[in-house]
């Protein structure tokens, strides 16, 4: 059967790049693919005796995703699969097969979609369904959805259907089912005489409800778990306010121990924005906010909104060694941030100007108290907690503060200087029970040298410094681009600062690449750290790795 | 097992070698609904630059490499729009983490081509677009003929030679 | 015209299909579970690394009061979390790992899947065999509402002076069943004494509960991780009694009275356990 489907994605991949040229004329086809394929080998330094990860030698995660246009019409699907799953993937991906399928009509006015679809109400606080390949994450919802503008300036939507889980298919009884319903009006289309005002203002408001059948012995639960949210986006001049506050009814579930207290949640931003300068701040509130179309599942999957993290994120090696991970049981927080461009010609500038970019944010715990003398925080069919709204908990989740600057010296020379300290609850957000927080000074230079119009060298240096956890590392790395087609660079980072002299170990990779035009493939060989990942009471091991990884992708 | 995951990796390489040589017929942009930096909701086949070439530029806040090719671009904007006539548009892809940062981001960093957001990645996805940068060159009848993923510097110069020639009616898609 | 008959249909459908519940306490259910002759198998995959498993063994513990002990439950240390010496920290040096326990979590894909997890009869859930620990009860409810396809019986014998247990398992079956049927025969105990990582308050002190006392700990899988047929290469028949006789020397730490015989029999395709059985050593 498998020999079969791939010959059959085969012969697909070549029929419709030649279809692609003129296919019943009017309509048209285009798609991305990528394939991705890591193979192990033994590392006695990392404690590797085997080239087995999880009992195979080599993961394979590959898709290809196809669109049909026929005018108004429009359908596609989506390829996958995880033969076996590369590790670091929910070892549930294990498997392959089509598990996004959709046919879509689309005018101006109105749009009806059958099958899987992606679809986001506001900020996602009640419905965000997307996929993030790279995470291997895809909570599609494959029922259908119908969006009609009935004048310009109100967008209505409905949704109803199931979302996708791996591979499992639905099975009555199994998980829920959700309909929603969002509505957003934009005050200045509707009414037009306010259409030139200074002022602009969206309103929003959605209504989604999940039902799932009581098959718990022990719990009553509730089989309709609705959830509200209300939004607005308001533009005064240089000034732009957005919020959104949602209110879950109850959902006792596995994720919060069974307690029926309603959830909530709360954003709110605010920024100044002129040339040259923009200014951010946000706060950030969840209480009890998991809400997922299955009471018992705990794991990365399921979710029908999206709680999103609120901190700034980071992409250099060192400084994504600690990442934050929402706390939907309970968080607040807020982000502070300034983005400032130093003109060009001044003292501070130079010919080619300077930016700065200062950031802080902080996530707490909330606060929470007993309900009453008799039951604990937190204990399983309970009301909870309280927690008075504003307050903020003890106990701190992550705060950073970064500040970075980007200076260009001349034609050929530019520079990125960053430091970040961070203040990181690695017992909570990692799983590393009684350990006490990490706090760590990050610094980081990334310099690129432009030597001719097509060749450029990138060099990167980076510090992490901490007494905790397993001390300090330094990294570098070298960059060599030859546009438009190659890249080579090397790096390597090193635990130099450990308690225990064995494992400091030099985490090395070398990588090549090529691009032609939408078609990338890259090689890099070496080693990937090791992690344990606690997602919603279980911990999975993330074995280090040694070896080969291998990506090509292509879109038309 | 690993026979048939070389047979697709290999599919997909020939496949994207094949596509990227080929003359291939040019194709409009699909129709999405996605939001301005006001938060106003914007069709897709509402861009539009009288004729004249359009840069569609896929990117992120935490994609250096994007903010480095939209760097790249911003110096060169005025330059290039005296020449051509371009018109560079800037497609966020942040979600809701990050999303209401893009306005003071662009505005600090003093960026001057037009930004929207796309904090779904609907307009990703209608444009089968996989990693970012994925940078698209449209011509003055709204037809993409040329499209590219990732950055490496000095790739800017080989983009406008691209724009140059499109606006010029010298193009012919595939060539290059 | 027409558009308004859309913007009916829209809002009927969305608000018609939208509704909400509110639970008012009490909260708790409970179910009488004391009619009925089938035992359920649940095997905790744990390890002594694994610090939300302390929480995993005291909800086995409870269901199989709730389910008026018509649970057995087999504790099988396996995987990533259960090495001796885990973390290179001499703490941690007990050994609980087992060759059958190894077999089956290679088979059945737990440790991968992360801690705490288990198998419930083996049966096979949406994404596998394998089961986590919110849905034990969910799983466990619905399985004991079927009547026992097979009744077993364990008598013990157990010689002071040579440290040897001899054990005989009697397995009549109440129903024509089709198909080959394999019994494996376990030895597991309580009552052992070992550090173990925790990070429920509730239950010990965290990071470490350095005097955890591990209870159900499969010792070994005396005839072999996948056992042996039942009967003619496992095909039965109702109302036979299907005998076998097993004799077990035990090493000097596995204390007799604080060990149990577990006996189950499982069907060789489907690997689904259809009834399980225990008795202590010295009974």
């Amino acid at each position: 059967m498998k020999k079969l489907v791939t010959i059959l994605i085969f012969a697909l991949s070549l029929t419709t790049t030649v279809t692609a040229q003129g296919f019943l004329g009017k309509s048209e086809v285009h798609g991305s693919f990528e394939a991705d394929g890591m193979y192990y080998h033994a590392d006695k330094d990392l404690g590797i005796t085997d080239s087995l990860i999880n009992g195979n030698i080599f993961g394979f995660n590959g898709f290809a995703d196809i669109i049909y246009t026929l005018g108004d019409f429009s359908a596609g699907f989506r390829y996958e699969a995880y033969l076996p799953p590369i590790a670091g993937f929910d070892p549930s991906l294990d498997g392959q097969g089509f598990p996004y399928l959709w046919a879509s009509y689309t005018t101006e006015k109105f749009s009806f979609t059958v099958g899987n679809f992606y679809e986001q109400f506001g900020n996602g606080l009640v419905l965000r369904t997307y996929q993030e390949w790279t995470l291997g994450y895809d909570n599609s919802i494959n029922g259908i959805r119908i969006i009609y503008e009935p004048t310009k300036g109100i967008i209505l939507k409905g949704v109803y259907g199931t979302q996708r889980y791996f591979w499992a298919k639905y099975a009555k009884n199994g998980r829920g089912v959700i309909k929603g319903f969002d509505g957003e009006i934009n005050i200045n289309d509707v009414f037009g005489s306010l259409s030139d005002s200074k002022i602009k203002l969206i309103l929003g408001g959605s209504a989604v409800s999940k039902y799932q059948s009581d098959q718990n012995p022990f719990y009553k639960l509730p089989q309709n778990v609705g959830a509200f949210a209300g939004r607005f986006n308001l533009g005064i001049g240089r000034f732009v306010f957005t919020s959104e506050y949602a209110h879950i009814i109850n959902d006792p579930s596995a994720v919060n121990n069974y307690i029926y207290k309603p959830g909530n949640g709360l954003t709110f931003a605010g920024s100044y924005s002129t040339k040259g300068l923009g200014i951010f701040a946000m706060f950030k509130r969840n209480d009890n906010m998991s809400y997922k179309s299955d009471e018992a599942v705990t794991s990365n999957a399921l979710d029908i909104n999206f709680l999103p993290p609120l901190i700034e994120a980071h992409t250099y090696m060192l400084a994504s060694m600690y990442p934050y991970a929402t706390q939907p049981n309970g968080e607040i927080g807020f982000q502070f941030e300034i983005i400032y461009s130093v003109p060009k010609k001044s003292k501070l500038g130079g010919k080619y100007g300077m930016s700065i970019n200062i950031n802080y944010s902080q996530m707490n715990d909330i606060a929470r108290e007993r309900v009453n003398d008799t039951s604990f925080i937190g204990e399983s069919g309970t009301m909870g907690w309280k927690s008075d709204f504003f307050k903020f908990g003890k106990q701190i989740f992550n705060r950073d503060l970064t500040i970075e600057i980007d200076k260009k010296f001349n034609r050929r020379f530019k520079s990125i200087f960053k430091y970040i300290y961070q203040d990181y609850d690695i017992s909570t957000i990692l799983g590393h029970t009684g350990d006490p927080n990490v706090k760590a000074n990050i610094g980081i230079v990334d310099m690129t040298w432009k030597f001719t119009s097509k060749k450029a060298i990138r060099w990167e240096l980076q510090g992490l410094w901490t007494k905790q956890d397993k001390g300090n590392w330094a990294a570098a790395l070298i960059e060599y681009t030859v546009s438009p087609h190659w890249f080579f660079s090397i790096a390597d980072q090193y635990n130099y600062g450990n308690d225990h002299t064995s494992e400091r170990i030099h985490y090395y990779t070398g990588s090549f690449g090529y691009t032609l035009r939408t078609t990338r493939l890259s090689l890099t060989y070496g080693r990937q750290r090791e992690g344990v990942v606690c997602v919603g009471g279980v911990c999975r091991q993330v074995p280090a790795s040694s070896g080969f990884y291998l990506t090509v992708s292509s879109s038309f | 097992m690993m026979k048939k995951v070389l047979i697709f990796s290999l599919a997909i390489l020939i496949s994207g070698f094949i596509t990227a040589q080929e003359t291939k017929q040019g194709s409009k942009l699909p129709s999405v609904n996605i939001k301005t930096l006001e938060g106003q909701t914007f069709n897709t086949k509402d861009i539009n630059n009288n004729g004249k070439p359009i840069i569609i530029s896929f990117w992120a806040l935490w994609c250096t490499p994007c903010k480095k090719e939209l760097n790249a671009y911003n110096d060169n904007y005025e330059d290039w729009q005296e020449e051509t006539g371009v018109k560079i548009i800037a497609v966020s892809i942040d979600d809701s983490r990050s999303s209401a940062k893009v306005l003071p981001f662009v505005r600090g960093k003093d960026w001057e081509f037009e930004v929207l957001l796309d904090p779904n990645s609907d307009f990703k996805r209608a444009m089968s677009v996989n990693m970012i940068p994925h940078t698209f060159i449209l011509d003055g009848e709204g037809n993409i003929v040329y499209q590219h993923t990732s950055y490496y510097e000095g790739l800017e110069d080989e983009i406008f030679e691209i724009v140059e020639k499109v606006a010029a009616g010298e193009y012919e898609s595939g060539t290059k | 015209m027409k558009t308004r008959y859309i913007i009916i249909a829209i809002t009927l459908f969305a608000f018609a299909l939208n509704s909400c519940d509110k639970v008012s306490p009490p909260f708790i259910e409970t179910k009488d579970y004391c009619n009925g002759n089938k035992k359920i198998l649940i095997e905790d995959y744990t390890g002594h690394g694994c610090v939300n498993c302390p929480a995993a063994a005291v909800l086995a513990h409870d269901l199989k009061e709730q389910f008026c002990n018509r649970v057995v439950i087999l504790g099988v240390h396996a995987g990533f979390f259960a090495k001796p010496n885990f973390d290179n920290n001499p703490l941690f040096a007990a050994d609980f790992t087992t060759p059958a326990g190894n077999t089956w979590d290679t088979f059945f894909g737990n440790s991968i899947m992360g801690n705490p997890n288990g198998l419930i009869d083996r049966v096979k859930g949406p994404t596998g065999y394998v089961i986590y620990p919110q849905s034990w009860a969910t799983t466990a409810d619905t399985l004991l509402l079927e009547p026992a396809k097979a009744l077993i019986t364990i008598s013990n014998d157990f010689d002071d002076g040579n440290s040897t247990l001899s054990t005989t398992i009697k397995t009549e079956f109440q129903e024509n069943v089709t198909g080959a049927y394999k019994l494996i025969v376990c030895i597991k105990q309580d009552n052992l004494v070992a550090p173990q990582k925790n990070n429920d308050e509730e239950i010990g002190p965290t990071p470490v509960i350095v005097d955890y006392v591990h209870m159900n700990v499969l010792r070994k899988a005396i005839n072999g991780a996948w056992g042996e047929y039942l009967g003619n290469s496992g095909a039965v028949m109702m109302s036979v009694s299907y005998e076998k006789t097993y004799s077990q020397v035990f090493p000097a730490e596995w204390l007799p009275a604080d060990c149990k015989v577990v006996a189950f029999v499982y069907n060789e395709a489907s690997k689904r356990v259809i009834q399980a059985e225990e008795l202590s050593v010295l009974d």
